[in-house]
């Protein structure tokens, strides 16, 4: 019995013991993490010029749990008011990161994505907390105006009071010209307005589409993984889904 | 001294830390989108769904410490004694948008879970219907977490009854490993054979005591 309850004693003290130790450490890896952000500021022009020293203060960064990328854009942006230019080194940094949240979302998003997810994606995949990015619209609109020059395949769509960044894939797909044409933009409209999701239906009556038409241009967009398919919809109508409902 | 020996232990034991489990399971905003209910034509996209629907059922499985599913995906068991499993929140269902998982799309994410995953086992890899095992904790470190608990506490060498190890607390587990179901136990500890870290005595074709070693 004595010893039963020894044993619950220690289990509890052991508790304790456990979660006080985690807290210190990471309350002390917090403290060393943001020494390390404001260090980058102070510093950013050494680091951006002497590369010996930005190898290893990359390095540690990652020992650390920051992303460099993600660091390198905060210190090159820090201290300058949105709608003033930044260095071109930020944009051409920041479009990386935007072209690598483009591609890991795609298969579920099937390649659109609201500015307001995009931003959000952006400001929080630093890996700490004691790092978010402030990356605004603006920020956003400058990068895809160079994005443009490189080539087709990003746009901005602005529908309903909100905007949208969409793109095709590196690989091609069917999208021939890589932007959008007429007939998705028109469906892209028809899910805001219903809330996510077009059917042969509501084509047909809005748009006066016929059934070729509506089934040609669904069965592109569901191959290319712009919309989903539901086939439990209301008296067991087929709804097809536009993905980036999920995150938005 | 004892104590000492006593205190390396609960240092080292990181496996009793237990969750909580009053509260209940909060659904991503993705089960709440009609489309994840149907198998997707767009092969690319209806992987990303099997990981949807894997992550989901993961999440789900270890926040109510359920260990195994139905192949309908009803909770079977779970460590939670406290739970009524027929009142637990459907996984293939969602009544407030009015959609369902089929059955034939159920048994793809279990065989996704299984196969591509390897996060679960059929309970019966010949019947197939009776439901799977929920490996949101890795039947390998179940295993270490029991077998350390045991070396560490100087309880091998003894014999236990399936009923000891997973009915009562004789044995002072710590709670992430008590009130597991025996059909769980009975896994846990086979796997732990072919590690040669149990020796299970048979009795008329069942399991009548178990020796950690």
């Amino acid at each position: 019995m004595l010893l039963r309850y020894n044993r619950e004693a220690y289990l509890e003290l052991g508790r304790l013991i456990n979660e006080r130790q985690s807290s210190q450490l990471s309350t002390q890896l917090s403290v060393l993490q943001s020494a390390i952000v404001n260090f980058s500021v102070d510093h950013r022009e050494t680091i951006r010029v002497n590369s010996e020293f930005r190898t290893k203060f990359t390095r540690l960064c990652q020992q650390v749990g920051i992303d460099p990328v993600a660091l390198l854009i905060h210190s090159l942006g820090a201290g300058i008011s949105d709608g003033v230019d930044k260095p071109q080194e930020y944009y051409t940094i920041l479009l990386l990161r935007i072209v690598e949240v483009c591609q890991e979302t795609r298969a579920m998003n099937g390649g659109l994505i609201s500015l307001k997810e995009l931003r959000s994606q952006l400001n929080t995949t630093s890996g700490t907390s004691v790092l978010e990015l402030k990356v605004t619209d603006n920020d956003v609109t400058k990068c895809i105006e160079v994005l443009k020059e490189l080539g087709n395949g990003y746009e901005i769509m602005q529908s309903n009071n909100s905007s949208w960044l969409r793109f095709s894939s590196i690989t091609g797909g069917s999208s021939k010209d890589g932007g959008i044409s007429v007939d998705q933009r028109n469906i892209y409209e028809m899910c805001l307005f219903t809330g996510g999701f077009v059917t042969y239906r509501l084509l047909h009556d809005n748009y006066g589409w016929d059934v070729t038409r509506c089934a040609t241009i669904i069965e592109e967009m569901i191959m290319e993984g712009l919309l989903w398919l539901d086939t439990q919809g209301l008296k067991g109508e087929w709804q097809y889904w536009e993905p980036s409902w999920i995150s938005n | 001294m004892k104590y000492d020996k006593v205190f390396t232990y609960l240092i080292k034991t990181t496996c009793t830390i237990a969750p909580s489990m009053a509260e209940p399971f909060i659904f991503p905003k993705i089960h709440s989108f009609p489309p994840l209910y149907t198998k997707q034509p767009n092969l690319t996209v209806q992987e990303k769904q099997l990981e949807s629907w894997s992550d989901l059922i993961l999440n789900y499985c270890q926040h109510y410490r359920v260990t195994s599913l139905s192949q309908a995906g009803l909770p079977l068991t779970s460590q939670n004694s406290q739970l009524k499993l027929d009142q637990l929140p459907s996984i293939f269902e969602n009544k407030s948008i009015d959609r369902q998982v089929n059955d034939e799309f159920k048994s793809i994410i279990f065989k996704y879970l299984v196969n591509k995953l390897h996060k679960a086992e059929y309970i019966n890899v010949k019947k197939k219907d009776e439901g799977i095992f929920v490996w949101w904790k890795p039947l390998l470190e179940w295993a270490s977490c029991l077998y350390n608990h045991m070396n560490d506490t100087g309880q091998t060498g003894t014999v236990f009854t399936i009923f000891e190890l997973t009915s009562s607390n004789e044995l002072g587990l710590p709670e992430s490993l008590r009130n597991i179901d025996s059909s769980v136990m009975i896994r846990i500890l086979r796997s732990m054979v072919k590690q040669g870290r149990t020796q299970l005595i048979m009795e008329d074709g069942e399991i009548g005591g178990v020796k950690f070693i």
